[in-house]
């Protein structure tokens, strides 16, 4: 809704007269904050923490903190600890805990520094079923754009009465292959290329990506608790992504109110802000504090979800005959009859892509390619994920 | 030269020699026994300095009769004078005055009281000489600077007592309309009253001659001499002041700048509104009203405004007596009063008076036209978004007029141009319509019926439709018992609903509504017991019914269920009574009490929450239900005002006030503007009424004979029981909305400093203010308390603010207007840092309005083309074209931060950030 009070302003104003700049903002000094954001799902799914600090605009990345004591409990009295696997997360054993919709769960943190931390007790939801994923085809006219993709809808229906709030957390995993797929490797000793076996050559590769948009919905004020054709996301033909096969999986959780409260805030004041009517935006109140302190500033939330995941394929041949970039349009292709040049060009961080052979299988040249159009692992995995068919 | 000239003259030289008197009754030395008279006074004359005025022909057979020498000069007189027609009197300062056949009395030299005199109280019991009408009386001829005949006003019933009351109707000559806020006062006393929305005044004086002094904005002044006999009418009728079109005057507001003991308020005419540039050609109440010191809005196109640091729900806007809840069409960018049928606005920002109730910041009493009661005038205009027609005119002639207004928009030719699918999609409508009909049934009664409506439709990209309207109308019956008491007695409905509609998909079709009624009766008597004291005092009652919010499937396929929150009832009621006191010519006092008492009452459910736990929803403890008429909680309280004037000469005064307010219907907002969905919210247990106070001081100066007129006002002001919201905070269509809100402290302090000059061929006004307004949010539990439980500034903290209003007339059709604004941004919460939550970079925001947009600069100029002047002449057409925004300027609305695939991006809008040209045609046929 706050969209389309955007587009009145724009309206109103003959389009023209309002106007978007960019603002850098000047910003001498910032709060130091905790940040907490985990969840203890329903299930097999390990309780999942991760611990960092905000950072500043000029910073690359946030500082993760891995070197804290992370502690679950429930209102049955069991304790599970969460251990470090870097990068600031924590998980725990699959084996050891099991989210029981029922429930109740608390985090507990103890920092390198001493200073502990606990989030409210929150109460898990009992999770419904996603009942189908449906991929249709769809084409947006935007502005000057036409674009082409696959729109991801989804049906689900929660138990009514165990929670009517939903959050997806997305998975993409896509397929791809480089054009000029090398042949193996030259050996500058010999002066020789060394010819490897085709499973082990960098032709084919797996991309991953966790789009960073917040996902959630209610079905609050809803006859029935369900969605019908809730858009998840729009995979466009401008990417690579569809071009020879792509995977989505869905992770589903059923929230608390308060939990969703939270979602729903911060996507709002990350995302949804701009109009004339924007709320005004402040700091949000998660449910981790700081036991000695209540007055330091904890962001984030703990939760305890009901959960439940689906995985969908999407093949080449599921869409419609458009064209879709695969990135690889401009690779080179070049041959060499001198062995002199191709190994210049390859120690120059090019690629040997292979021979040329005359009528009798004599080699009289080598070809070469860029790097990236031949080697497949400079941007995505060379391993076949386990749920790949 | 008249004989009754040379009389006048020499009267009105008696006042400034009064101090100067000499030896008034000289002892006459030789003896004149036998001589002519007239040879005799002026050998007096010119060796004991005493002057004689006479008429030569009255004397010419009288000689002097003396019986010894020396002999005081007043027994010459009287004894040369005996038996004969002719009188004698000596002023205090010595001069002689003879009449024929008349007898000057001095008992009643308080008529001619010299403005010396003022500070000295006024002579009691003076009695007329009933047997001789003084000398003035007779003299039709007598001069009066409008050359006006002096009227005899209660001869047919002259009363005994001291003093009388002189009463009547102000009229504008042309229409037969009354004039309201004209100033009526007797130029010797200095004593004064401004007629009411009906233009009646009331006016105890003592008894004698005066001259009346009728006054309002754009008339030519009247100067009416009348004698005071008895009780009596005076009704006058102003004339437009065509011939000082380049000398527009204010000479109420000049008067009441430093006479009055009002303080912070501010009138303005339509005429002076019409004058300046106007956004988009619309005239409208409330941008012109921010060009003054005090009021402020958040940004350009926002809806409502800020008075004194208080929110936009904080104004009591008035039209005709009834309130109006929704004051701008558009999403904010016009305001719903078509400026064709106003007369005018009073803004009270302080120094409320306590007939006035139910909001905190200030009241906005706007004033419609009474139709024309003399002849058919209809007059209209257009601009590039609306056209408007007013037609107005006579029922019964002389007795009854009505008028009714009209303004509508074409704005979708605009929509249209665009290339985008959904903005050609969509269409925008709003429209109002206004009427009043006015009944004189006799001298005693008045009868008023004014009705209002407005409505606003937007639908956006052909699915999502806006519908909002305000409709109110009162009922007013003004009754006079006699001069001195009269009442004025309404019935008031007002009504405010909107429904957004949303056809997107047809298992999400849904709209949701909200409406609030509001109906009031109520009596106001004003008392006018003597021109020291005027008292009114009244009583009213309010009910309020809402629905605060439903959501309705409109499709068979719809998945989304019908909500109905449960409705709301409130009564509110007050009593008051006030008194506006002279004390002395230096002081006046304002002193009014009004209680105010509010019910909310059922059928309702109230929720219980869990003692000692924040007020969430996962502390929901209980529910009890009200049963119908059953009261669930009641508020109340005495609220005091009190302003005082103090003169510190003719030219300046110091005025000082105080004031209580408080408010039981509260907005809903968590955005910076007032919303088109933004709801209001009854008080409740959780909800406490809001209570204002305000201390101000103000330091009040006019130079060059009142032309210029300056003022200094400070105040301070404390608000408890504010309302905030939690961050994010869910407020539409949410049953636990007590979940949702949080109240605070509010804090506010400034100094406004104003020139005005209102004459000349340069006129208008220079403003600045300084003022500083805060707010404390410290609950008990941590998503009760904003920025740590400290002072913040509220989103309309605006420290500085500098406004320039300037209109010069080249002639009388044509003159240029500039407006020129300058103020400091308003507060804004930035993000400060970074987080990585959710597999995403995200915003972590500072405290709450930690920074500031960038300071807000405008520059606007306007040029009216009038067309000719004949008064006579059937068409009367007017052109203005007006350019907002002259420089240019990207003022910046708002600035805010979106994550773009892992970076932060901060963006600043800015909506006008153009100049904008636009020429409205406006015309008047009769």
């Amino acid at each position: 809704m706050r969209f389309i009070f955007f587009y009145i302003i724009f309206l109103m104003t003959g389009g023209l007269l309002s106007c978007v700049e960019p603002f850098d903002p000047e910003i001498t000094n910032y709060e130091n904050a905790l940040v907490v954001e985990g969840y203890v799902a329903e299930g097999k799914t390990p309780a999942r923490v991760i611990l960092s600090r905000t950072f500043a605009f000029d910073q690359d990345t946030a500082e993760y903190i891995n070197g804290a004591t992370v502690r679950m409990r429930d209102d049955q009295g069991n304790e599970y600890r969460l251990l470090s696997k870097g990068k600031g997360i924590y998980e725990s054993d699959t084996n050891a805990v099991q989210g029981i919709p029922g429930r109740s769960y608390q985090l507990l943190i103890e920092t390198a520094d001493s200073k502990s931390y606990e989030s409210s007790w929150e109460l898990m939801k009992k999770s419904g079923e996603i009942e189908a994923i449906n991929p249709r085809f769809e084409t947006f006219v935007t502005g000057f754009d036409t674009l082409n993709g696959m729109q991801v809808y989804l049906n689900t229906s929660g138990l009514d009465g165990n929670g009517r709030f939903y959050r997806w957390e997305l998975e993409e995993t896509w397929m791809f292959r480089v054009p000029y797929p090398a042949r193996g490797y030259w050996n500058t000793t010999t002066q020789q290329p060394v010819f490897v076996e085709p499973d082990s050559m960098h032709r084919t590769c797996y991309k991953h990506l966790k789009p960073a948009d917040i996902l959630i919905a209610t079905t609050e004020g809803f006859s029935e608790d369900k969605l019908t054709d809730f858009p998840l996301i729009y995979v466009s033909t401008q990417t690579d992504r569809l071009s020879l096969k792509y995977s989505l999986l869905i992770r589903q959780h059923t929230l608390s109110a308060e939990a969703y409260e939270y979602w729903r805030a911060t996507k709002e004041i990350n995302q949804e802000l701009g109009t004339l009517f924007d709320p005004v935006p402040a700091d949000i109140t998660g449910n981790i504090r700081n036991i000695d302190d209540p007055d330091e500033p904890v962001i984030g939330y703990f939760s305890a979800d009901g959960f439940t995941q689906k995985r969908i394929f999407i093949d080449r041949i599921d869409v419609p005959p458009v064209n879709i970039p695969t990135g690889f349009e401009t690779c080179p292709y070049i041959i060499f009859v001198d062995p002199a040049d191709v190994q210049r060009y390859v120690l120059a961080g090019n690629a040997w892509v292979g021979a040329v052979t005359d009528f009798f299988g004599n080699i009289i040249g080598y070809t070469g390619s860029t790097k990236k159009c031949s080697d497949c692992t400079q941007q995505g995995s060379f391993v076949k994920p386990d749920f790949w068919p | 030269m008249t004989k009754s000239r040379i009389l006048f003259f020499s009267l009105i030289l008696m006042m400034g020699a009064k101090l100067h008197a000499q030896t008034r009754d000289p002892m006459i030395a030789d003896n004149y026994n036998g001589q002519n008279i007239k040879a005799f006074f002026k050998e007096v004359s010119t060796r004991y300095n005493v002057p004689f005025y006479y008429a030569g022909k009255w004397l010419d057979s009288l000689t002097v009769r003396q019986e010894k020498t020396p002999v005081l000069l007043s027994e010459i007189l009287d004894k040369s004078l005996l038996g004969t027609p002719v009188n004698w009197f000596q002023d205090v300062s010595g001069r002689v005055i003879l009449t024929y056949n008349r007898v000057i009395s001095d008992s009643l030299d308080f008529v001619w009281k010299p403005p010396v005199k003022i500070l000295s109280p006024v002579k009691e019991n003076v009695s007329v000489a009933e047997t001789f009408r003084p000398v003035m009386t007779t003299l039709s001829d007598s001069v009066s600077s409008t050359g006006l005949g002096l009227r005899e006003i209660g001869g047919e019933s002259p009363s005994r007592a001291a003093k009388v009351t002189l009463g009547g109707y102000v009229r504008d000559m042309e229409s037969g309309e009354p004039i309201a806020g004209a100033v009526v006062f007797s130029e010797v006393l200095k004593t004064g009253i401004s007629t009411d929305n009906y233009g009646y005044y009331s006016l105890t004086l003592v008894k004698g001659r005066h001259e009346m002094v009728f006054r309002s904005y754009g008339k030519e002044e009247i100067r009416q001499p009348v004698y005071l006999l008895g009780d009596g009418t005076l009704d006058v009728e102003m004339r437009e002041d065509i011939h000082m079109l380049d000398e527009v005057v204010i000479e109420a507001e000049r008067e009441a700048n430093v006479q009055g003991v009002q303080m912070g308020v501010t009138r303005l005419g339509i005429e002076t509104l019409q004058q300046m540039p106007a956004f988009m050609g619309e005239i409208d109440i409330i941008q012109s009203a921010l060009m003054l010191p005090g009021i402020q809005s958040v940004g350009e196109g926002a809806s409502g405004f800020n008075v004194r640091g208080g929110t936009a729900s904080q104004n009591l806007v008035l039209i005709n007596q009834a309130p109006i809840f929704n004051t701008s069409h558009l999403f904010g960018f016009f305001s719903v009063f078509n400026p064709d049928i106003i007369k005018s606005f009073d803004l009270y920002k302080s120094g409320i008076p306590a007939r006035f109730g139910g909001r905190l910041a200030s009241v906005l009493d706007i004033t419609m036209k009474d139709g024309n009661n003399r002849e058919w005038v209809t007059s209209g205009g257009i601009s590039p978004v609306t056209a408007r027609v007013t037609v107005e005119g006579p029922v019964f002639k002389g007795k009854s007029s009505v008028i009714l207004g009209a303004r509508s928009t074409y704005s979708n030719w605009i929509l249209r141009q665009f290339n985008d699918a959904a903005i050609r999609n969509s269409k925008a409508d709003f429209n109002d319509l206004n009427g009043k009909l006015n009944v004189e049934i006799n001298e005693k009664n008045r009868i008023d019926l004014a009705g209002y409506f407005s409505r606003d439709y937007f639908l956006f990209n052909g699915d999502t439709a806006y519908n909002y309207q305000n409709l109110n109308g009162s009922l007013s019956w003004k009754h006079l018992f006699n001069n001195r008491l009269y009442s004025v007695t309404a019935a008031i409905f007002s009504q405010y609903d909107y429904k957004i509609e949303i056809t997107e998909s047809p298992e999400t079709a849904f709209r949701v509504g909200y409406s609030i009624r509001y109906q009031e009766g109520k009596t106001d008597f004003t008392y006018i017991p003597n021109p020291q004291h005027q008292i009114r005092f009244g009583l009213n009652a309010i009910r309020y019914d809402l629905e605060p919010g439903t959501r309705i499937p409109t499709d068979p396929l719809s998945l989304v269920t019908r909500r109905d929150l449960e409705n709301e009832q409130g009564i509110e009621g007050g009593v008051y009574l006030s008194d506006e006191y002279d004390v002395s010519p230096r002081l006046k006092l304002y002193a009014g009490l009004r209680f105010s008492g509010y019910a909310m009452i059922g059928p309702q459910t109230i929720y219980d929450y869990l003692p000692n736990a924040s007020r969430k929803v996962r502390n929901l403890a209980d529910s009890t239900f009200f049963d119908p008429r059953k009261l669930i909680q009641s508020y109340g309280g005495p609220e005091f005002r009190f302003t005082s004037r103090y003169n510190l000469d003719d030219k300046s005064s110091l005025k000082l006030g105080y004031n209580r307010m408080r408010q039981y219907l509260h907005m809903l907002s968590n955005t910076t503007s007032i919303s088109p969905s933004d709801t209001w919210k009854l008080s409740d247990p959780y909800i406490r009424p809001q209570v204002g106070d305000q201390l101000s001081l103000g330091y009040y100066r006019n130079f060059r004979q009142n032309s210029i007129e300056t003022s200094v006002e400070i105040y301070v002001k404390t608000i408890q029981n504010m309302l905030e919201f939690k961050s994010g905070a869910q407020l539409l269509l949410n049953p636990y909305v007590e979940t949702a809100v949080v109240s605070g402290k509010g804090r506010a302090y400034g100094a406004e400093f104003m020139v005005r000059k209102d004459r000349g061929k340069l006129n208008g006004w220079v403003s600045y203010t300084y003022a500083r307004t805060f707010i404390r949010v410290k609950g008990n539990f941590p998503d009760e308390i904003i920025n740590r439980g400290k002072y913040y500034p509220a989103t309309v903290d605006k420290p500085h603010d500098f406004s320039l209003v300037a209109n010069y007339r080249f002639s009388r059709r044509l003159n240029f207007s500039g407006n020129f604004s300058w103020s400091t941004g308003r507060p804004i919460t930035y993000p400060v840092a970074l987080y990585n939550f959710g597999n995403g970079t995200r915003l972590s925001y500072s405290q709450r309005n930690q920074f500031r947009v960038p300071d807000y600069f405008r520059w606007d100029v306007s040029m009216n083309i009038e067309g000719n002047h004949k008064v006579e002449k059937l068409l009367h057409n007017s052109l203005s074209l007006s350019v907002y925004n002259v420089l240019g300027r990207k003022n910046v609305y708002s600035i805010y931060f979106v994550t773009e695939q892992e970076r932060v991006q901060g963006y600043k809008l800015s909506i006008f950030g153009r100049p904008i040209f636009t020429v409205t045609y406006n015309f008047r046929i009769r």
